[in-house]
């Protein structure tokens, strides 16, 4: 397993970078949004209805942006998680432990495609 | 140079990363000398006849070990090698098993990198002091190993070796005989570390005794001599292992770790990586829910009001911040001095920009997503 993950660690740190980078810009407005202001009605629910939410979803800019918020912080979390089974003493189980979790990011990102041209 | 009495072809092959899909051959018939080298025809052909051609060589004397070429089909240094030996058809290729780079130039950059994986320096449990003078060393010390000090890197061996051919992680003989000739000098007290590699990735024991190192060294190096002895070393080192586990206590990691003093911050800068994963996964859903329906979206809207998602998100946010912090903070040294001819600009102008990106895109997409625009 180490051969394949050998080659493939550019790509994997150059969206762990941006997950970091990107994914943390791109996530601020979308947890204080989504994930507060809306919930707790500091922001009235119709902003989000299912119209407006599809109308701005459906946009190529709304899709790539949230295609970016899904594959972003996936990638950089798995990668961090890997990071940390190590620091945790995990270093001789990485073997299978590293393309486990590269496995669930990958999923995450087809299912990423597939969601974002599904709307 | 070119009033020769006899003409040679030699075929040649060519390879233009650029334009060619495989290497092809090209024929040049030129007139030789009688007393030539190989590699005075390969340079007469670039400074007379074809300037394109491209192929390494230095010293003309066999020390620098850059001219290394198959010969008929055999590993040769150009330089050493008397064309009168050779027919009317001289064929002429790049040294096999290394990716080429273009015509008759291999890619070194693989054994550069074995080549320090043996630790090929003079390794002591502690430094002598200055004062103590120098190491002594006899000449029967010397013997032990001079054999192996030999090489000069021309890769001949490895072009030769059938196991190279097939396994290329393969450490290789003039790499093996380089670290075994530092394990066998009388001042060295490294052979423990060595035998660690040997044993490791690409290891001695991949070598199958094929000898054809040894037979085409042009430094009568005896890499094989140096692998099979290094195979037996191996082997000791092997079995002490099992008898007597040495190497006293296992690396300790440091102290605090990682939940304490310094480690603290990086470790909790790790430990984000279950926060990111999750919102990558809750914005997934909610994606996905706003493709299945109406109803389906305001199941998600209304599930984000549990207690529990509301502290996630809580969380959440403390954990963006951080990392925005820390991670904004590391990033403008991770930039290069200069991308090809592009200089990024000041650190300080890349701080401000980050924070400015962060802060701009965050009120943008808030108001967008709170229904202040469009
Ligand atoms: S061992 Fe001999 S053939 Fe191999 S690189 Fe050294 S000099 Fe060349
Ligand atoms: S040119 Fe230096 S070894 Fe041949």
């Amino acid at each position: 397993m180490k051969h394949p993950l050998l080659k493939l660690e550019p790509l994997i740190w150059l969206l762990f970078g941006q997950g970091i980078l990107l994914g943390t810009v791109l996530l601020t407005p979308w947890v204080l949004v989504v994930g507060l202001a809306i919930p707790l009605g500091i922001v009235p629910e119709d902003a989000l209805s299912y119209e407006r939410a599809t109308m701005l979803a459906s946009h190529i800019f709304g899709r790539l942006i949230l295609f970016g918020l899904i594959v972003l912080p996936l990638w950089k979390g798995v990668h961090h998680m890997r990071h940390t089974f190590i620091d945790f003493g995990g270093a001789e189980r990485d073997a299978w432990v590293a393309p486990l979790l590269y496995l669930l990011a990958t999923i995450g990102s087809v299912l990423a495609v597939v969601a974002v041209v599904r709307i | 140079m070119s009033d020769g009495h006899q003409k040679k072809t030699f075929v040649i092959t060519r390879f233009d990363p650029d334009q060619d899909e495989a290497p092809r051959k090209q024929s040049y018939e030129i007139p030789v000398h009688p007393d030539w080298k190989v590699l005075d025809a390969l340079n007469f052909i670039k400074d007379e006849i074809d300037a394109t051609l491209s192929h390494r060589w230095s010293c003309r004397m066999a020390v620098c070990g850059s001219c290394g070429m198959m010969v008929d089909g055999e590993p040769r240094l150009t330089c050493k090698e008397a064309l009168s030996q050779y027919g009317d058809t001289v064929d002429v290729a790049p040294l096999a098993n290394f990716p080429v780079v273009r015509d008759l130039v291999i890619e070194a950059d693989g054994f550069m990198e074995k080549l320090t994986h043996v630790k090929p320096w003079i390794i002591r449990a502690k430094e002598l002091a200055v004062e103590e003078g120098p190491m002594r060393q006899s000449p029967g010390e010397l013997e032990e190993f001079k054999q192996f000090s030999m090489c000069i890197n021309c890769m001949l061996c490895y072009s030769a070796c059938p196991v190279v051919a097939n396994e290329p992680e393969f450490i290789g003989p003039a790499a093996i005989a380089l670290g075994h000739r530092y394990s066998l000098d009388s001042r060295d007290e490294g052979a423990a570390e060595r035998n660690k590699v040997f044993r490791g990735e690409g290891s001695v024991f991949s070598c199958s005794f094929a000898n054809e190192c040894s037979e085409v060294c042009p430094k009568h190096v005896d890499p094989a001599a140096a692998v099979n002895q290094a195979k037996l070393n191996a082997v000791i080192d092997w079995a002490t292992d099992l008898v007597l586990p040495r190497g006293g206590e296992p690396p300790q990691l440091p102290d605090h770790f990682p939940f304490s003093g310094r480690y603290l911050a990086y470790t909790l800068f790790d430990l984000t990586g279950i926060l990111y994963l999750l919102l990558g996964f809750l914005v997934l859903c909610a994606v996905w829910s706003l493709g299945s329906g109406e109803a389906v979206w305001n199941d998600m809207l209304e599930r984000h009001r549990n207690i529990f998602y509301l502290g996630f998100h809580a969380i959440a946010l403390v954990g963006l911040i951080f990392v925005g912090i820390r991670f904004f903070g590391f990033f403008p040294k991770a930039q290069p001095p200069r991308v090809g001819p592009v200089k990024p600009p000041p650190k300080g102008v890349i701080l401000v920009g980050l924070y400015a990106l962060w802060i701009g895109v965050t009120v943008c997409l808030s108001i967008v997503l709170a229904g202040g625009v469009f």
